[in-house]
């Protein structure tokens, strides 16, 4: 009988002790209140800016750098073609207009009968406006020769680099005697 | 779980508060808590929030200890008059009540500040497994898995913090 008095005595202790600590945390002065909303109000925040940090981390780095990968993949695998074709073929238009004229003053210089005859004939004006037109005729015949047959480029672009061997050599020459025959005329 | 943070803050800060005597303090721990437990835990069950939270609010608050502890020993090595000391008298450190009226307040005032006291002067193991158990209706399991400890530990603290608690209330009880 006493045991169960001493019970019932501890279980309205505790219950009076726990009507009071639910007393105390009710009645929280409005400042404790207030800092206690903003710092739920923070932790929440923390928690959303987490969130778009665990987004970024474990999504989007890894989306793009496999996005990234695919592309790099795709352009070695499928070799972009049609932009090499493209320099090449470009590059060979240059070189067969500059080789052209070349080779006609090369022809026109190394055959000459004498210097003398050789400076006559590139003395005379009308003949260097002729050779110019010559030139110009031969290198848009080569043009649409190369756009019609862009299978020979390969051989032709080899051939360019014999000839830019000689580029420097004849437009030097070209250019010596061009200073003759304006001294000459002098 | 914004619902679930407003309805235990109060009651945290008052764990806290009694803890460590220091309202501030006990708010950061209740804030450091709350954040833990977004960032961490957001993601399992509601029903698992409540030990969840409160094993981070007894670890933050047990970590806290252990620095206060720190610091009392460096103080006491480098002969620091420990101004602060003073401040940390339980009574003080009770929650201003203005929201009761002054019938209430004359009736439950002393009670509850016998009571901060008492709670205050408990071992922080015994404190925190009577207001776990009593307070926040922890059952024994629960209680052995927020305190990490066994169930019988959790039973002695219990029945050691009931028993010292007595002793000093029953005058006020009575």
């Amino acid at each position: 009988m006493g045991r169960k008095m001493n019970q019932l005595d501890s279980s309205s202790f505790e219950q009076k002790i726990k009507v009071s600590l639910d007393d105390s945390a009710n009645t929280l002065d409005s400042i404790t209140r207030s800092e206690l909303i903003n710092r739920r109000e923070q932790a929440l925040k923390a928690r959303r800016s987490w969130f778009d940090k665990r987004l970024i981390a474990e999504y989007l780095i890894p989306v793009s750098s496999l996005a990234f990968c695919l592309i790099i993949g795709v352009f070695y695998v499928y070799n972009p073609v049609f932009l090499s074709d493209k320099y090449a073929e470009h590059t060979f238009k240059i070189d067969a207009q500059k080789s052209d004229e070349q080779v006609a003053m090369l022809e026109v210089l190394s055959n000459a009968e004498s210097v003398e005859v050789e400076l006559e004939v590139m003395s005379d004006p009308y003949f260097l406006v002729w050779l110019s037109d010559e030139a110009q005729l031969n290198t848009l015949q080569q043009l649409k020769e190369t756009e019609n047959g862009k299978e020979n480029s390969k051989e032709n672009s080899k051939e360019n680099t014999r000839d830019n061997t000689l580029e420097n050599s004849s437009e030097s020459i070209f250019k010596k005697t061009k200073e003759k025959v304006i001294e000459n005329e002098v | 779980m914004q619902e679930f943070l407003a309805s235990i803050e109060s009651r945290a800060f008052r764990m806290a508060q009694i803890a460590t005597l220091n309202r501030d303090d006990a708010l950061d721990i209740v804030q450091d808590a709350m954040m833990k437990l977004v960032q961490k835990y957001s993601d399992k069950p509601p029903k698992d929030w409540k030990p969840l939270f409160y094993t981070i609010l007894q670890t933050r608050i047990l970590d806290w200890h252990r620095r206060q502890s720190v610091r009392n020993r460096l103080r006491s090595w480098l002969s620091f008059a420990d101004d602060e000391s003073d401040s940390e008298d339980g009574l003080e450190q009770i929650a201003d009540t203005p929201d009761q009226t002054p019938d209430k307040l004359l009736q439950d005032a002393e009670f509850s500040t016998a009571l901060n006291v008492a709670l205050s002067g408990l071992p922080l193991r015994q404190q925190q497994v009577f207001l776990l158990r009593l307070w926040e209706g922890l059952d024994i399991r629960d209680t052995a898995i927020v305190m990490k400890c066994s169930e019988s530990s959790v039973k002695t603290h219990y029945a050691r913090a009931l028993e010292k608690l007595r002793e000093q209330l029953q005058h006020h009880y009575i």
